[in-house]
């Protein structure tokens, strides 16, 4: 609500409440207006969208399907749903989140369903009917769920895979994954771990012929090329100036070819007047900001005049203005990134709202489709080959534009020196040299940080009548459904765990048996209990960060279960020393 | 209240005892574990059995040209973490790990330009620590001119083959052993940013240095 009323007074500085910009009926742009909380902002329930237009479908009394708040998400449970993964780890927190998985068998006309977080409430489905599990999870840039992410979700999804798994004729059966990626190694071995699935098969699968699948063709680099890839380097000169020189030669050329092509529409030389410049470090970017503000303006503003060939007797390029470079940065809001991606598609044909030189960090190395771009600049090999292939692959998207990649490396640099020495080597192959990923969810540490909250999550919606926040207290009287959770994480861990299968069977035990004696300890003198703070004062349930995490029993101890799979880490305070040993006083900085 | 704080796993790898670290307006050297704030209860112990049991067999053998064992071997180890301070705002100054302003050399941002020996020149100023002004936390330098000018620290230290690091005596490395008390600068010529380009110079006519010299043996400190 305060969201929607900030972007209403504000709509030029506080980022949309929802992260769509136009109505994807008729394209109308989203006004203030179009964002309206329901049924009104003392009591809000919804969040409703509606199109500006007057003749779009989706306007007046009918609001357009999109839902973008949790409570009418879980009410709705709707059959398409987007999600990050740090969803997830609202599992154990909220009952509601169990409706995704079945387990609701009441609804309301014109409210919702209703599922068992909220017993006896609504009519029964008819027949007595439950709402199904997902049957297709689709999981986009699997080789981002990698590393300390890929791990604890690889925990969850036990949980996940355990709920959605029906059983038909005695025979379980999970939902199809469908995961996409462009650069992945071992993928097999991270599907294996991730989400439990024997069998790999590749789409489009590899046909007779290697350049034709009958889905996918490939056409040869001379028929059809895709991208140019070029790298600079200088001996004894520093990467910020190689930069600087690289640039304002290609901004000038750019100009000077645009020029050159005359009055059509479109113009073959509009790709390369945008420079999207890419940097591994915002460090990096925030000088190169610098640089690009001053000395790239100044100079590409005489460079045309100034820079002229003796022999041929030509001038190769052409003064330009440079306007203010836009930055797609974790920096800047995610609705400036929004609008900064709109000016990208923007050709010069507008000039006024089109875009000089973009500066990006790895934000735009997945899900930045404008088949607009042609040319890019990558200042120092980014650390991964994953990553530089995904980054630069944004340019020369389409056929017709084919993309040109300037890749500034320094020499001074060992890495960055191999990789200018053999760089038609590796630009040839270089899908051969992406790294295989690690995912570990069975390691100790993974364990301690995720266990307790998917053993949480199994006991809280495997089992209906344990799905309330009240319902915390019962976990005693479900003798086979602690069983059957023991089962199902063992199962999946396949003995991968230190101490093999018993070491972990017994591990969620004495977590179960932890549970139980929580909640008997805390609701000894009547006092109330719940998963989570919603339910009561008193909760199962913690933050791994909590402060008064440490005055807890060793028992109650053990349940910590973050709201995010990211950031549990705690920080640690330094504290700076003069070179004696002594308080630095009286400084402004560090106080 | 302006906390300089870094992430837990960072303290192990890249920024851990003796690496350099750039906070936002100092560059400091993170203190060795003795100098770490461990309080009890401030820390907990990490359970890493066969991280251990590792340690415990490489520090307790002896080298691998039969120096003596780095630890008697009955020595148990444990693991903990570093002190977490769990509120910052407590009125009790909440642990942390010491960290010590390196290299204690500064230039002064301003850049002063001259002219010697016909040629121009652009040249800052270089100080010590000890020459910053006291108050706000010594972070300005007052020059000749009693005008005030940020400083940044030096870009250069001295480092051997054994991996140990330094501070550079610019006095020392300039003059020698002479005593000499005239201002120095940081003087840069060409526009490369290079070793060769960049020169250590004295107002008392000594030879100037560049830093491609300061690259011979044994030139940032005597054995």
């Amino acid at each position: 609500v305060t969201r929607v009323r900030k972007y209403r007074a504000n709509p030029q500085r506080v980022k949309a409440p929802a992260p769509i910009k136009a109505c994807p009926w008729c394209g109308t742009i989203f006004t203030p207006e179009s964002f309206q909380c329901t049924p009104n902002s003392i009591t809000p329930q919804n969040l409703e969208i509606r199109c500006t237009n007057g003749a779009c479908d989706f306007t007046g009394n009918r609001a357009l399907p999109i839902l973008t708040v949790d409570e009418p998400i879980y009410r709705r449970l709707p059959a398409f749903l987007i999600a990050t993964v740090d969803k997830f780890a609202s599992l154990p927190w909220v009952g509601e989140c169990g409706g995704f998985f079945g387990h609701v068998d009441r609804m309301e006309e014109g409210v919702g369903f209703y599922g068992a977080a909220e017993p006896g409430i609504g009519r029964k489905l008819f027949n007595g009917d439950q709402l199904l599990p997902p049957d297709l999870i689709i999981q986009d840039e699997l080789h981002l769920i990698s590393g300390p992410l890929g791990t604890v979700s690889g925990l969850y999804e036990t949980a996940i895979d355990a709920l959605s798994t029906r059983r038909i004729n005695d025979n379980p059966i999970g939902p199809k994954i469908v995961a996409s990626t462009a650069t992945v190694r071992r993928a097999a071995d991270q599907i294996r771990l991730l989400f439990d699935r024997k069998t790999t098969q590749i789409f489009p699968p590899p046909a007779v012929n290697r350049t034709d699948s009958f889905f996918a063709v490939t056409v040869p680099a001379s028929k059809d090329p895709a991208r140019l890839y070029m790298g600079v380097a200088a001996q004894g000169r520093g990467p910020k100036l190689v930069y600087l020189r690289a640039l304002t030669a290609l901004l000038a050329a750019a100009q000077s070819e645009y020029e050159g092509a005359g009055n059509v529409n479109p113009n073959p030389a509009d790709p390369y007047m945008t420079a999207l410049c890419y940097f591994n470090a915002l460090r990096e970017l925030g000088g190169a900001r610098r640089i690009v503000e001053d000395e790239v303006r100044d100079r590409t503003a005489r460079y045309g005049t100034e820079r002229v060939r003796v022999d041929p007797p030509t001038r190769p390029f052409r003064d330009r203005r440079i306007r203010e470079p836009l930055e797609l940065t974790s920096r800047v809001s995610t609705d400036k990134v929004a609008e900064a991606k709109q000016a990208l598609e923007t050709s010069f044909v507008q000039r006024d709202q089109a875009v000089d030189v973009a500066l990006a960090t790895n934000m735009i190395s997945v899900g930045l489709d404008i088949s607009r771009l042609g040319l890019m600049l990558v200042q120092g090999q980014p650390k991964t080959a994953a990553e530089y292939i995904q980054t630069t692959s944004r340019v020369g998207r389409d056929h017709e534009r084919c993309g040109l990649v300037v890749t500034v490396l320094n020499l001074h640099k060992p890495r960055d020196r191999t990789h200018y020495e053999s760089f038609r080597q590796f630009h040839r192959t270089f899908y051969r040299a992406v790294e295989a990923t690690s995912v570990t969810p069975w390691a100790a540490r993974a364990l301690d940080r995720a266990l307790a909250a998917i053993v949480v999550a199994l006991g809280r919606h495997l089992e209906p009548s344990l799905t309330p926040e009240s319902a915390v207290t019962t976990l005693s009287e479900h003798d086979a459904l602690r069983a059957r959770i023991a089962e199902v994480i063992a199962a999946r861990a396949d003995g991968r765990v230190i101490g093999g299968t018993a070491a972990l069977k017994q591990d969620i035990a004495s977590l179960l048996e932890a549970w139980i004696n929580t909640a008997n300890e805390l609701t000894a003198t009547g006092a109330p209990f719940a998963y989570s703070r919603t339910g009561a004062r008193s909760h199962l349930l913690q933050n791994p960060l909590d402060p008064g995490l440490a005055n807890l029993s060793p028992d109650h101890r053990r349940f910590v279960a973050g709201r995010s799979m990211r950031d549990v880490e705690p920080n640690i305070l330094l504290k700076v020393r003069d070179p004696w040993g002594g308080e630095i006083a009286n400084a402004g900085d560090l106080e | 209240v302006n906390r300089n704080l870094q992430r837990l796993s960072q303290l192990i790898t890249t920024f851990g005892p003796g690496s350099m670290l750039d906070l936002p307006t100092r560059s400091v050297m993170v203190g060795g574990l003795d100098r770490w704030e461990m309080r009890q209860g401030t820390w907990s112990n990490v359970s890493e059995p066969r991280l251990i049991e590792l340690l415990q067999k490489r520090l307790t053998a002896p080298g691998p040209n039969g120096e003596p064992p780095r630890m008697p071997p009955e020595t148990r180890l444990s693991l903990r973490t570093p002190p977490m301070a769990k509120d910052l705002n407590a009125s009790r100054e909440p642990p942390g790990v010491p960290v010590s302003v390196f290299p204690t050399w500064f230039v002064c941002e301003k850049v002063e330009h001259v002219t010697i020996g016909g040629r121009d020149r652009r040249r800052r100023r270089l100080v010590r620590w000890q020459d910053l002004e006291a108050g706000h936390g010594r972070r300005y330098f007052y020059g000749d001119d009693g005008k005030r000018t940020e400083v940044t620290p030096i870009r250069f230290v001295g480092a051997c083959e054994h991996g140990h690091i330094q501070d550079i005596d610019w006095r020392w490395v300039v003059h020698g052993p002479k005593p000499c008390h005239e201002p120095m600068w940081l003087e840069e010529r060409g526009t490369s940013a290079d070793p060769g380009d960049t020169y250590a110079v004295c107002n008392c006519g000594v030879d100037p240095l560049s830093l491609q010299q300061a690259f011979a043996p044994g030139r940032l400190a005597s054995a």
